[in-house]
């Protein structure tokens, strides 16, 4: 009930949905326009509150311009489909198990990221201009992008959440020690962090040491060692078992 | 542009979790997802990274991530007039069939095409750098009024260039007066005691992308 009265710091308690689409203000309005839907729906949780706002105009959007034969429903398929199933980390932790047992594929990727990606054929949309970073005992790298959400989709697929959370984007470069810290990774002060700001079109990749105790492991089952986190650099690889 | 998404330093907010779920969580996210690379119509712009920017301060930070998504892609669809208002308000309604000639929306082929194409942003053009990997530079700060890749947080500081990534599109806005010209792309590095004073750890190394022009010699 507090967060429909609430609403009122967006727009009055009454105001209409198109009112809100004229105005300009669609998204932050999401208490307010939940407002007219009455009393009876009222939420405590905000964030049901506001989900179901979105749910509800992207569901009118893609009806609208489906309709109008503006859109084609199976090519919105497909793009979920690419992004959740043909690519992610599972890309991106094959070029990483490939380094750890391939010197002379590791020497190629550190050296020209781009050139090995275009060979393997996962260079792509948002992942061309690759270029990929060690860790070493002496070296911790981390990725972010703190004017938007850059991120290697053709290797390691979208991003997730915590990534593009303007805490991250905030702190990673001020902070970066401390980022890990939290995130549960304790660094000595004479590790050196390096961190690569996204801000034009080159995606960076973090090879992460190769854990302890992998030595008898196949390339392939090296790579479901390889987390997401670890090739942006949020994590180290704990040995198996 | 000192734009509220220009997020590198400040302070105040609350790491998440890292969360492992699946990136698109919710079916209203996959849409706008799905949406974003299926709405290729003519007159319809959604200006991408530079109409989220433009998002009011207040209103951006209180969106989530697709919800910036879905704002510009409503925003395009209403100022293209392909779609109105009241359309969008009763979606289930009486809507005027749009009359574009010869118009096929973008199929899934379409879609594949252009994500799988190994399109490197790096020109093939034979222009000078105009530093060299280990120069000492500085950041001028030149504040555009509009898009600008050079974050706030390294304007004036002192860096070396680290890799020259050779020609790329100069993505700024341009200063009144100044033409577009092609030009080297560079990482450079910075320490964290130049970026933050005191509050800077001096085994921090932060790296950004930057263009000559964003670039002056230092000594």
């Amino acid at each position: 009930m507090a967060l429909v009265q609430e609403g009122g710091c967006v727009g009055e308690k009454n105001v209409t949905r198109r009112e809100f689409l004229s105005k300009g203000t669609l998204a932050a309005s999401g208490a307010a326009i939940g407002a007219t839907a009455g009393e009876g729906q009222a939420q405590d949780e905000t964030g049901d509150f506001v989900q179901s706002d979105y749910s509800l105009r992207t569901r009118a959007l893609v009806s609208v311009l489906t309709r109008k034969q503006l859109v084609d429903p199976a090519t919105m398929d497909a793009v979920v489909d690419f992004y959740e199933n043909r690519v992610g980390p599972h890309v991106g932790a094959r070029v990483v198990a490939r380094s750890w047992v391939d010197p002379d594929y590791r020497e190629r990727l550190l050296a020209d990221a781009r050139a090995v990606a275009r060979d393997d054929g996962i260079a792509g949309f948002q992942g061309t201009d690759l270029v990929a970073v060690e860790n070493t005992p002496e070296v911790h790298n981390l990725v972010v992008c703190t004017l938007c959400s850059c991120y290697p989709w053709p290797l390691l697929g979208l991003a997730p959440a915590w990534y593009k959370d303007s805490a991250y984007r905030a702190r990673a470069v001020a902070d970066p020690r401390g980022v890990l810290r939290e995130f549960g990774l304790e660094l000595d002060d004479d590790i050196e962090v390096r961190v690569w700001d996204s801000t034009a079109e080159i995606r960076y990749l973090v090879v992460p040491e190769r854990p302890s105790g992998t030595e008898g492991l196949s390339q392939e089952e090296l790579a479901a060692l390889v987390t997401r986190d670890s090739m942006v650099g949020a994590e180290k690889l704990n040995p198996p078992g | 542009m000192q734009g509220i998404h220009d997020l590198g330093g400040m302070d105040g907010f609350t790491l998440p979790e890292r969360d492992q779920g699946p990136v698109l969580a919710q079916e209203w996210e996959r849409q706008v997802w799905g949406l974003l690379f299926s709405l290729r119509v003519p007159g319809v712009t959604t200006g991408g990274r530079r109409a989220i920017e433009a998002i009011p301060p207040a209103l951006y930070l209180a969106m989530p991530y697709y919800a910036r998504w879905l704002y510009i892609q409503e925003q395009a669809v209403l100022a293209s007039g392909l779609v109105t208002v009241e359309e969008l308000a009763n979606p289930d309604g009486a809507l005027t069939m749009p009359a574009i000639a010869d118009f096929e929306p973008a199929r899934p082929e379409d879609f594949l095409a252009f994500v799988l194409q190994d399109a490197s942003a790096e020109l093939d053009e034979n222009i000078p750098a105009l530093f060299s990997v280990g120069d000492p530079v500085v950041v001028r700060n030149r504040e555009p009024a509009g898009h600008t890749r050079v974050p706030r947080y390294v304007r004036g500081r002192r860096g070396i260039i680290a890799m020259d990534h050779g020609v790329h599109p100069f993505q700024d806005a341009l200063p009144a007066g100044e033409e577009r010209r092609l030009q080297h792309l560079y990482t450079v590095r910075f320490t964290g005691p130049e970026l933050w004073g005191g509050q800077g750890h001096p085994s921090d190394r932060i790296h950004v992308d930057l263009w000559d022009d964003h670039l002056v010699a230092a000594d």
